[in-house]
């Protein structure tokens, strides 16, 4: 179609052989092969693309997936063990108990708490650690271990790696996209491609304090010019560049520019489609709860999530924004989160299963940590890298499983701990990546995202 | 097992001493200009090679004037070098270029690249940092002083401990240690031992690949794996860092928040910084003491229920009164706060200097024996410098870096030069000369280089000089598609041109893209130096940032924008300008459709475009041809030729029409044609690559 006119453009001006020449170029464009092309896995993938849900500052694993009866029974008490001297000031030993209550759902009978009644209906879908533990005792830290395998160094984001890995499904998309991300605690590198090559770089729509309403892919439109009148100009481009390149001789660099250039202009036509959730049915938009409070944000994210990761998006990220962080009033901070997600979370796996995505789709929620089973203050619970929650469902994972074990009071990881790392090379291992096979050579060493660290977690493998 | 590393290491080509190198012969006698020429031509004369012709002159003047300032020519500068015929035309313009301000400005930056200098701490928290933009304008105007480069590292390694003639040297050398200051850190790790270790490590892996083209920071967990560099000489490097205070308080007021060294400036800054800080102590004395006579004045609102009711307001009235005399002696205070002195980030010695103790597996909790504090062996050719007890060694450090060090010190910085002017460094991993780098195409010219590069006082402009005055720096970089048969035998025999036979088409950087953009549109302003960070707040980015000027509402030149690690300008971010938590030599060079999007979409580009086009088409008498030509020099610097010129007003024409129709109501169609045709010569590859 645009083609078309364009060529109908190049002969009424027929300028000559530059443009004809780049005609030819322009067709071909999308069938180049590029650092995004797909590419072949280590072994057979279970998973193909991942969607992480991300619950900035740190849900408290004790109070949503972790029962822990013997918190109740000795709420008020000292915790009988030696704990690390890095807490934040006005956290004792003094445990507390959660205050809501915990009931077993479905076949699997997992515990979930009355934080998360939609999510709990999906308990047979879960497949919970209870084992996990991080580095980082701080936010930014611990987020930054959990997006890039680092604590400390700059690294390539988990999200770059798998693109680097795998390549996209989709060329009119980018591979890696994250709706809302944090702006402090690591920022862009939480997305960042580090020393990977930046087309791997995650595209962010939004950050966070942005409504999700308004979260966009940065310049995606000319401020007034309609397409065609931009394809106008688009077309006198190409064609400066088919002379350059005719004057300058054959250039891969000139030829990656004006290749570039049509994906870009694809990339503005499919996007906001994409991204248009005037699309879906008023069902689907109530089962999210868009157009709902407290719901309308997260689930505008959560549907936005589905639509891309059904465009063939190979990562996708959706950030609760710094929420989680209850230092104190952790009643009423966190029923207000659990409000705000549960029924989007909910509805996107009911989403994804109606529509065969969670077969080849991995879902995985969590916080950079948990907090701990000691009260802050009078009402609040502290960071606990520790030992905390994450779960996954779809492709890959045993559904309604729980894995791994905190103590008796949920504070550290005590039974088949999963370490970051872990959880990483297990992502990795559900794509068909060998995480110690995917590397990547800079500064004279090679790289990977689980550093010199990582086993697969083969137990929670479906 | 160390021994045999370090043994093994002393071979490696770039531990080796300056070897003395005689000037290659060469066949064809009348190419070469310079003796560069003479060791370029002689290595591709050995493979069956020679140089392609010279590039005309209009592409050399853009790639000299880009090289040089970062900044294209003007219209009258391109006129002014295409009608001077005299011989050394080129080298006249040479020379202007390196006594421009804005030289300083282009090469400043490339080592700020090197310096990973940012305006704000990235990591964990982002705060601003106030005062490092004095060390950015302590670089630029060293660059435009050319500083004795072994002299400019002295001074960032050890600045604070160098004998000063004036207080005016004094805070000189103290903003130059802004080096070690700069550093991203995990400033929340609340473990504040190990803090200290990583910010030592940040601080050695700097140093490492800025002056040496080493990774040191692998010896901080075990020997180098392939470098002879043992941990225990890690250890002794560390052992002057960690007798360095580089974090000192707390930011953010949270106690797990560490903050780090700020000095005063000026002959007076010591004592003006004592009196500031009482009086900020003063105050937040003051403010705490009115923030519980206000909280008592509201429970002696609330609480009439003991007592009578006039004792109760006796209460009441007598707390008001309280309250009012602190809130006005607040006031007053505030009013009276002395200005604090102009301050820089800085370092300082320790109260304790002394040895480090080696870390095992790199863990403090896991201590070795202690080491004492030295260098590294390898690269050791006489007895060290010896570090006085009462000292943290850095000024011995300094000493050894440019003495025993020196060979290497200076292949590194001129092969960084070269990079810069010839798209590929002769060694091409301009920070890793280590046994895993690439090796060098042409190690006898580095040597050669390196040497002349000492003997000339380690003057950088003097060696810049020395190179675009190379016949081979004039290549051309096209290869006409009637390429004759020697071209095509380059080809074959040498396709990624690592001989240098043609010219090497470089990429601008980020910035040169943007101020070439501003000055297009006449809108540069070169109002140099100064902070651009003023209002900012403490935390840079983050949930509690205040919003702030959009940077692409700025105007200055590029080096002057505020960078903010986590939140980097948009036109940065999509030209890969440099990660600035690690020392950067060589930035990468994508391709990525955010780049097109930008350059298609962006309200900066329009504006600018518009701007241009306003100036176009100002004189409504110009014809539109000679506009068109005026545009293709103010924008790509050379006229169009015949076929460009009429497709531009093809597209001129058919755009008129459609805009007409198409555009939102009150745009002008003839001055949205100019924007379009701008905006497009602005997006061209031949904007922002250097032919």
């Amino acid at each position: 179609m645009h083609i078309m006119t364009r060529r109908e453009w190049l002969c009424r001006t027929a300028c000559g052989f530059g443009y004809l020449a780049l005609a030819g170029l322009a067709t071909q464009a999308h069938v180049t092969s590029s650092p995004l092309s797909a590419r072949p896995p280590h072994h057979r993938p279970r998973a193909r693309r991942v969607l992480f849900l991300f619950m900035h500052g740190g849900p408290s694993h004790v109070d949503t997936f972790d029962y822990k009866p013997m918190l109740a029974k000795y709420d008020g008490q000292d915790i009988p063990y030696q704990l690390t001297k890095l807490l934040s000031q006005g956290t004792g030993r003094k445990l507390m108990a959660s205050p809501w209550k915990f009931r077993q759902y479905g076949g699997s009978g997992l515990w979930v708490s009355e934080l998360f009644p939609h999510l709990a209906r999906h308990a047979d879908r879960l497949c919970v650690i209870r084992s996990m533990h991080t580095d980082g005792q701080s936010h930014g830290q611990a987020v930054l271990m959990l997006h890039t395998g680092s604590e400390n160094q700059t690294r390539p984001s988990m999200g770059s790696w798998i693109v680097y890995g795998l390549g996209t499904e989709n060329h009119n998309l980018p591979g890696f996209v994250t709706i809302c991300p944090p702006r402090g605690h690591g920022g862009t590198q939480n997305y960042g491609s580090a020393f990977l090559p930046a087309i791997y770089q995650g595209t962010a729509l939004g950050h966070a304090g942005t409504p999700a309403s308004a979260a966009q892919i940065r310049h995606l439109h000319h401020p007034y010019a309609p397409r065609d009148v931009q394809r106008l100009q688009l077309d006198f481009l190409q064609g400066v560049h088919a002379r350059h390149l005719q004057r300058t001789g054959p250039d891969d660099q000139l030829e990656g520019v004006i290749q570039s250039f049509e994906l870009a202009f694809r990339m503005q036509r499919v996007a906001p489609e994409v991204l248009d959730l005037s699309r879906e049915s008023a069902a689907t938009r109530r089962l999210y709860g868009v157009d709902e409070k407290p719901t309308d944000d997260f689930a505008r994210q959560c549907l936005m999530a589905r639509r891309l990761i059904e465009a063939g998006v190979r990562f996708v990220q959706v950030s609760h924004s710094f929420k989680w962080d209850q230092h104190g009033d952790l009643r009423r901070g966190h029923a207000r989160n659990a409000l705000e997600v549960d029924k989007p979370i909910a509805a996107l796996l009911t989403d994804l299963q109606a529509r065969g995505l969670l077969e080849d789709t991995l879902v995985l929620w969590g916080g950079e940590f948990g907090r701990t089973p000691m009260a802050q203050g009078k009402d609040g619970r502290d960071h606990n890298p520790q030992g905390f929650t994450m779960w996954l469902a779809g492709a890959g994972v045993k559904p309604g499983y729980a894995f791994g074990a905190t103590d008796d009071f949920g504070h550290k990881a005590v039974l088949h701990p999963v370490h970051m790392h872990d959880l990483h090379a297990t992502i990795l291992w559900l794509l068909g990546l060998d995480h110690e096979r995917l590397t990547f050579r800079y500064g004279g060493r090679d790289f990977r995202l689980t550093d010199v660290h990582g086993r697969v977690v083969t137990d929670i493998l479906a | 097992m160390p021994v045999l590393q370090a043994d093994r290491g002393r071979g490696h080509w770039a531990f080796q001493p300056l070897a003395s190198v005689p000037v290659p012969p060469v066949r064809n006698t009348s190419w070469p200009l310079t003796d560069i020429d003479r060791f370029l031509l002689s290595a591709l004369e050995a493979k069956g090679l020679a140089p392609i012709g010279e590039t005309d002159r209009y592409t050399l003047l853009r790639r000299v004037t880009f090289d040089l300032v970062g900044l294209a020519p003007t219209v009258a500068e391109i006129d002014a070098f295409l009608a001077d015929s005299r011989p050394d035309a080129f080298e006249r313009v040479v020379d202007r270029l390196l006594a421009s301000p804005r030289f300083g400005e282009r090469w400043g930056r490339h080592w700020l690249d090197v310096a990973r200098y940012a305006d704000s701490n990235g990591k964990d928290e982002d705060f601003t940092f106030y005062h490092a933009w004095r060390y950015r304008d302590y670089v630029i105007a060293a660059f435009n002083r050319d500083k004795p480069f072994d002299q400019f590292l002295r001074e960032q390694i050890a600045g604070d401990l160098l004998p000063a003639r004036s207080p005016q040297q004094r805070d000189e050398y103290l903003v130059a240690t802004g080096f070690l200051a700069i550093g991203p850190k995990v400033l929340a790790e609340r473990d504040k031992a190990r803090l200290r270790m990583d910010v030592v490590d940040e601080q050695l892996d700097t140093i490492g690949k800025a002056f040496l083209g080493l990774s040191l920071g692998c010896a901080r967990c075990h020997d180098h794996k392939f470098d002879p560099i043992t941990t225990r000489e890690y250890y002794a490097l560390a052992g002057i860092f960690t007798s360095t205070v580089t974090l000192e308080g707390i930011k953010g007021n949270n106690a797990v928040i560490s903050g780090w060294v700020e000095r005063p400036l000026g002959a007076d800054g010591a004592e003006r910084y004592e009196r500031y800080q009482a009086a900020v102590k003063k105050l937040q004395a003051l403010r705490e003491q009115l923030t519980k006579a206000q909280a008592e004045l509201k429970k002696a609102q609330t609480d009439t229920t003991s007592g009578t009711k006039t004792a109760a307001d006796t209460r009441l009235a007598e707390q008001q009164a309280v309250v009012s005399m602190l809130q006005r002696q607040v006031e007053a205070l505030q009013k009276e706060l002395p200005a604090p002195p102009p301050m820089c980030m800085s370092v300082r010695e320790a109260r304790k200097p002394g040895p480090c103790r080696i870390h095992i597996r790199g863990s403090h909790e896991q201590l070795g024996p202690e080491v004492p504090r030295g260098f590294i062996a390898a690269l050791t050719r006489s007895t060290p410098p010896a570090i006085p007890d009462d000292s943290s060694g850095r000024l011995q450090l300094a000493q050894w870096l440019t003495t025993d060090a020196a060979p290497l010190v200076a292949r590194v910085t001129v092969n960084r030069i070269w990079h810069h002017l010839f798209g590929r460094g002769l060694v091409a991993s301009v920070d890793h000369f280590g046994t895993t780098g690439d090796r060098p195409t042409h190690p006898e010219l580095l040597d050669y280089l390196a040497q002349r590069f000492i003997q000339e006082g380690w003057s950088v402009k003097k060696t810049i000089r020395l190179l675009v005055t190379s016949r081979a720096y004039r290549l051309s970089s096209r290869i006409p598609a009637s390429a004759e048969a020697t071209v095509r035998t380059n080809m074959q025999r040498d396709p990624d041109n690592t001989l240098l036979w043609r010219a090497r088409r470089k990429r601008l950087e980020a910035e040169a893209i943007r101020d070439a953009m501003l000055q297009a549109s006449d809108q540069l302003d070169l109002t140099m130096g100064g902070s651009t960070v003023a209002e900012f707040s403490e935390w840079a980015v983050g949930p509690n940032a205040r919003s702030r000027t959009d940077p692409e509402k700025l105007r200055r030149r590029s080096v002057y924008l505020p960078v903010i690690r986590n939140d980097l300008p948009a036109l940065f971010q999509v030209f890969d300008f440099a990660n600035a938590d690690v020392p950067t030599g060589r930035r990468e060079v994508t391709n990525v459709p955010a780049q097109a999007l930008f350059l298609l979409n962006s309200a900066f580009v329009i504006e600018q475009a518009r701007a241009c086009a306003r100036i176009l088409t100002s004189e409504p008498t110009t014809p539109d041809a000679e506009r068109i030509r005026l545009a293709y020099l103010r924008l790509v610097q050379r006229p169009p030729d015949e076929q460009e010129l009429s497709a531009a007003l093809a597209f001129l024409h058919n755009y008129r029409q459609r805009a007409a129709q198409s555009l939102p109501k009150g745009r002008d169609p003839t001055l949205e044609a100019w924007t379009a045709l701008c905006q497009a010569l602005m997006a061209s590859a031949e904007f922002r690559y250097l032919d």
